[in-house]
């Protein structure tokens, strides 16, 4: 028994040494991979599935050093941005094309009904800086939401300067119902996906509770930008702010993920879209942002293993474009898995921090099917959809105990992801509030998709 | 005279009235035959515009397909269609289908979420339950005659998608479905450059900047319910309709799309009072020939009504001259008479001795005497006029002092005027003889017609030099309407027999002639609150070295 004990302890830590050392990616300067079972140790002799976290971080970019922008800012004039709304929008877009210097490129499109391209893509020197803001003072709220309109503008001015070296980036601020040209949330998502395939990233703010958040997120989602819901116009100048910021963080562009599966069988991508095909993952990634760790979570079913058995199950490249200099990168990572019959030594090799991250991914799904639910009217469906976000985070706090106590960064976002899920469980359980509906709906995309929120800190 | 006018307004007038109206009817005839063909020709202009469009997305579609039918095998045409799905921003989705398998790729485990949903919308499509071609085309089903390639419209839910594909092998599919949205999002950027629709016969007209004409024409897209699709669309303050004759459909690549042309809206485009599409030279030929024809018609019509006019006038003027010649005869007439029956009854009454009291006998000679004065007057006046008339009496004006010439008229005219003589000596070119009978004359008609007071002589020098030689009087005036008339000759206003006064209208008709004669001239002009003023304005003596000083001359040789 005590050698059994001391048997499985000692294999345990053999695997976590070989896991780590493994999975440990080679030093890059752009993007560094790594592959992170949720557990490390899988039970030997039955079939086992595991969540699998293949996170991508973005390299710190030396002091002072940032990407040249290619900024394409919309904005919303329709009349229902009248008074603070535009004030607001008008302040933060002249703050934001401040912030840009001589190597960037800047455009601003202010739409109604009509489109006019207030500012064509130009050099954001100080001269054409002046002209723009001059400009912008100008902008007076009226008219319809011809949103597709003017992305449309926004992204013909980004391609007059579209590089691969550059981030080209367009920022929409709106506040009102698309009611002029295509409005769906499908059909702004198809015209995200094709942005995406041309470098262009779309990054939406939704002001006020008047928008169409669904839409907003779809342009966002499927163009790897970040979406905003900015309840008060007084926010508007920080997250223009925050967003910028991003777009100076970019440490790598178009990045394309690959995850090949030997000895492991890749099931479903939880979250993050992507394809899987012959048991290799491809995810593709407008950018990377420094600092920050984009992650795909594979959930993966393994073959059975023999007790002690130690084999690696899976490859990582990723290939992308640095920005500024165009030049390609690649960085790759493998890890392997190991098999114990031993249930401690299973529960023990845990990584609570990808087990947070899945549930946090898992609750943001659920709670926009809530949402989805709640607005046909299943108000008590809605609410199970909540009731099991809150009793999986439950079990997971009761079977890793132990483990969370280690990792205070885990155990501060479970903790959030509770109170915000047990907040959120009353505004399900009846018709809701816009101003929820929009909060529950953006959180869950920026969860989903890993947005750097300036909000809350994971 | 009223007669005249009536005919001629008959005759000419509304015949004329008539043909306009009926020349008005038919412009207006050919404006509604001319909207109507504007209307077609705008149609037309969308049709083609909607041919342009789908010219356009054809371009895109067939460089992907003939890419993919270039290509030597299926792993090359895989990878193909891998790199369309992943970068093509014209692309949506990309597939490989094989007759017996239905879809090789992308298969639907480990599809992203986005295939998965394409993969749905076209089922009945990949497993066969529905030929890739429409039935109603293809003529023999054989694999041989089959199109090798197509566009399909796809029902998806309320919407179309646009599937391009190649027949790459025999029972193999290639293809892909189009990106509409971005290629919407084209249209809409490039309609923001230039909205307006211009002339068709070049690629992609839709899009030439068409600023520097007019008509304008605003293009649109819109889905079926009217909703635009690509802005710039109606101010929604405007609730004008579009025109629904303008409006074709995108059939058969994009069924869910209509493009509409209307006039553009906006103040700045008005091109002026013309409607554009005459300005541009649309007017059909008919049209111009008409208006062309209107317009001569209208020139021969004034033309014709001048004429008329002149003419009338002219006539007008003859009845009125031998009107005013009748009454000068019977004025003559009569006024020769007057002293002649004086004269006989006072001789018959001193031949036959009746008038035995010598005072009564010297009464009538001395009658007898004025009376002949009198008759010989009027002779001389009678020859003056004839003279003058004639142009034979020859006046000699000279530089002059006019202040004595005045005093000495003042002194013998028997009316006795008041006259303040000028403190210097006033010249001018003038003829004394002349200026003595006018001034006589109009003295006379001031006693003749104002004979309540004595009339005023006022001789003033003008500051440009010249002269001026006023008579001026108290009496009624002369009505405004007919100041005008009373230098004519033969005129007089009260043409009575009853009349008070006596004279036969030439006295102001000779004092004008003669004015003129000497480059003076005569006018009159009321005086306020009654009373007439007529002026005689003397010309200024001429600078010339040989003539004596003005100061010199009347001083040293004052005029009789």
């Amino acid at each position: 028994m005590k050698i059994r004990i001391v048997l499985s302890i000692v294999l345990a830590t053999v695997a976590l040494a070989t896991v780590a050392a493994q999975a440990k990616s080679k030093p890059s300067r752009g993007v560094s991979v790594a592959i992170s079972p949720e557990r490390r140790v899988l039970a030997a002799d039955r079939p086992e599935a595991a969540l699998v976290k293949i996170g991508l971080t973005g390299a710190a970019l030396p002091h002072g050093e940032r990407p040249a922008v290619n900024l394409a800012l919309v904005l919303d004039r329709s009349g229902s941005m009248h008074g603070d709304r535009i004030a607001r929008a008008r302040e933060a877009a002249i703050a934001a094309v401040e912030r840009l210097d001589d190597r960037d490129y800047v455009s601003v499109v202010v739409f109604d009904d009509r489109i006019d391209v207030l500012a064509g893509a130009q050099t954001a020197s100080p001269q054409n800086k002046a002209a723009i803001v001059e400009k912008l003072r100008t902008v007076e709220a009226r008219g319809s939401t011809a949103i597709f309109g003017g992305v449309s503008a926004g992204a013909a001015e980004l391609r007059k300067n579209l590089s691969r070296n550059l981030v080209n980036r367009l920022i929409l601020l709106s506040d009102g119902q698309a009611n002029v040209g295509p409005a769906s949330p499908e059909e702004l998502g198809h015209l995200g996906a094709s942005l995406v395939k041309e470098s262009i990233t779309a990054s939406t703010m939704g002001v006020g509770l008047g928008y169409n958040e669904n839409l907003m997120a779809a342009l966002a989602g499927r163009s790897d930008g970040n979406t905003y819901f900015i309840e008060n116009s007084d926010d508007l100048p920080r997250i223009f702010n925050a967003e910028l910021g991003d777009a100076f963080q970019v440490a790598a562009r178009d990045v394309r993920l690959s995850v090949r599966f030997d000895g492991a069988h890749p099931v479903e991508l939880v979250g993050r879209d992507g394809r899987i095909e012959d048991g290799t993952v491809s995810v593709d990634f407008n950018q990377i942002y420094s600092t920050q760790e984009k992650y795909v979570l594979v959930r993966t079913e393994f073959p059975i293993g023999r007790d002690g058995e130690t084999r690696p199950f899976a490859t990582a490249e990723v290939i992308w474009t640095a920005p500024g200099t165009g030049r390609p990168g690649t960085a790759s990572a493998s890890a392997s898995i190991s098999f114990s019959a031993d249930e401690r030594a299973v529960r023990d090799s845990a990584d609570v921090h990808v087990m947070v991250q899945g549930q946090r991914t898992v609750n943001a799904i659920r709670a926009q099917e809530a949402l989805r639910l709640n607005a046909a009217g299943d108000y008590a469906g809605a609410q199970r959809k909540m009731a099991l976000n809150r009793e999986e985070m439950r079990q997971l706090r009761a079977g890793y105990a132990p483990l969370m106590m280690a990792a205070p960064e885990a155990e501060a976002a479970l903790a959030d992801e509770e109170s915000w899920n047990a907040d959120k469980w009353h505004a399900v359980g009846g018709a809701i509030a816009p101003a929820e509906s929009k909060s529950i709906g953006t959180r869950a995309y920026q969860v989903e998709f890993q947005q750097n929120t300036f909000q809350e800190g994971f | 005279m009223t007669r005249f006018l009536r005919i001629y307004l008959l005759a000419i007038a509304l015949p004329a009235l008539l043909l306009a109206v009926f020349g008005a009817f038919l412009l207006r005839a050919d404006a509604r035959a001319r909207a109507a063909e504007l209307a077609e020709n705008r149609r037309w202009r969308a049709e083609r515009t909607a041919d342009d469009l789908q010219a356009s997305a054809r371009r895109l579609l067939d460089a992907r397909l003939d890419r993919l039918a270039a290509l030597p095998d299926a792993p090359a045409r895989l990878a193909a269609l891998r790199e369309l799905a992943a970068a093509d921003p014209y692309v949506r989705n990309a597939f490989l289908w094989r007759e017996k398998e239905g879809c090789v790729w992308p298969r639907r485990t480990g599809a992203t979420e986005e295939e998965r949903r394409f993969l749905n919308r076209c089922e009945p499509l990949f497993s066969g339950a529905v030929p890739w071609t429409p039935p109603s085309t293809n003529a023999a089903p054989s694999d041989a005659s089959a199109p090798s390639r197509g566009y399909r419209p796809w029902a998806a839910g309320d919407r179309h998608e646009l599937l391009a594909w190649v027949r790459t092998a025999p029972g193999e599919i290639c293809g892909f479905e189009f990106e509409t949205m971005r290629f919407l999002a084209d249209l809409a950027a490039d309609w923001l450059e230039s909205p307006y629709s211009q002339r068709l016969g070049l690629r992609n007209t839709w899009r030439r900047t068409a600023r520097q004409s007019a008509p304008r024409l605003l293009g649109s897209l819109h889905d079926p319910s009217g909703t635009p699709l690509v802005p710039p669309v109606a101010d929604p303050a405007d609730p004008t309709p579009f025109d629904p004759s303008a409006e074709a459909s995108l059939l058969p690549l994009f069924p869910d799309w209509h493009y509409r042309l209307s006039p553009a809206r906006d103040a700045s485009a008005a091109s002026g009072w013309l409607p554009g599409d005459l300005l541009s030279g649309a007017l059909s030929a008919p049209a111009l020939r008409l208006a062309f024809g209107g317009v001569l018609f209208g020139l021969l019509l004034l033309s014709l009504v001048a004429g008329g006019a002149v003419l009338l006038r002219a006539a007008r003027r003859e009845r009125l001259d031998a009107l005013r010649k009748t009454d000068f005869v019977s004025n003559v007439s009569h006024e020769l008479r007057t002293p002649l029956t004086s004269i006989r009854a006072y001789a018959e009454l001193l031949a036959a001795d009746r008038l035995p009291d010598p005072a009564r006998r010297r009464r009538a000679l001395d009658t007898i005497s004025a009376e002949s004065a009198r008759l010989s007057r009027l002779v001389d006046t009678l020859l003056d006029f004839s003279r003058l008339d004639r142009g034979t009496r020859p006046l000699s004006p000279r530089p002059l002092d006019l202040a004595p010439l005045a005093a000495e008229i003042a002194d013998s005219a028997p009316s006795r005027p008041a006259y303040a003589p000028p403190p210097a000596p006033v010249m001018a070119l003038a003829d004394p003889d002349a200026v003595r009978q006018i001034v006589l004359n109009l003295l006379d008609n001031a006693a003749k017609y104002a004979p309540g007071a004595p009339p005023t002589l006022e001789l003033a020098p003008l500051p440009s030099g010249g002269a001026t030689l006023s008579v001026l009087d108290r009496g009624p005036g002369i009505p405004p309407r007919d100041a005008r008339r009373i230098f004519d000759r033969f005129v007089r206003l009260d043409n009575s027999t009853t009349r008070t006064t006596t004279g036969y209208g030439l006295g102001l008709t000779i004092a004008r002639r003669l004015a003129l004669s000497m480059n003076a001239t005569l006018t009159y002009s009321p005086r306020s609150p009654s009373g007439s003023a007529f002026t005689l304005t003397l010309p200024p003596v001429p600078p010339s070295p040989c003539a004596p000083p003005p100061s010199r001359e009347s001083t040293h040789n004052p005029n009789p």
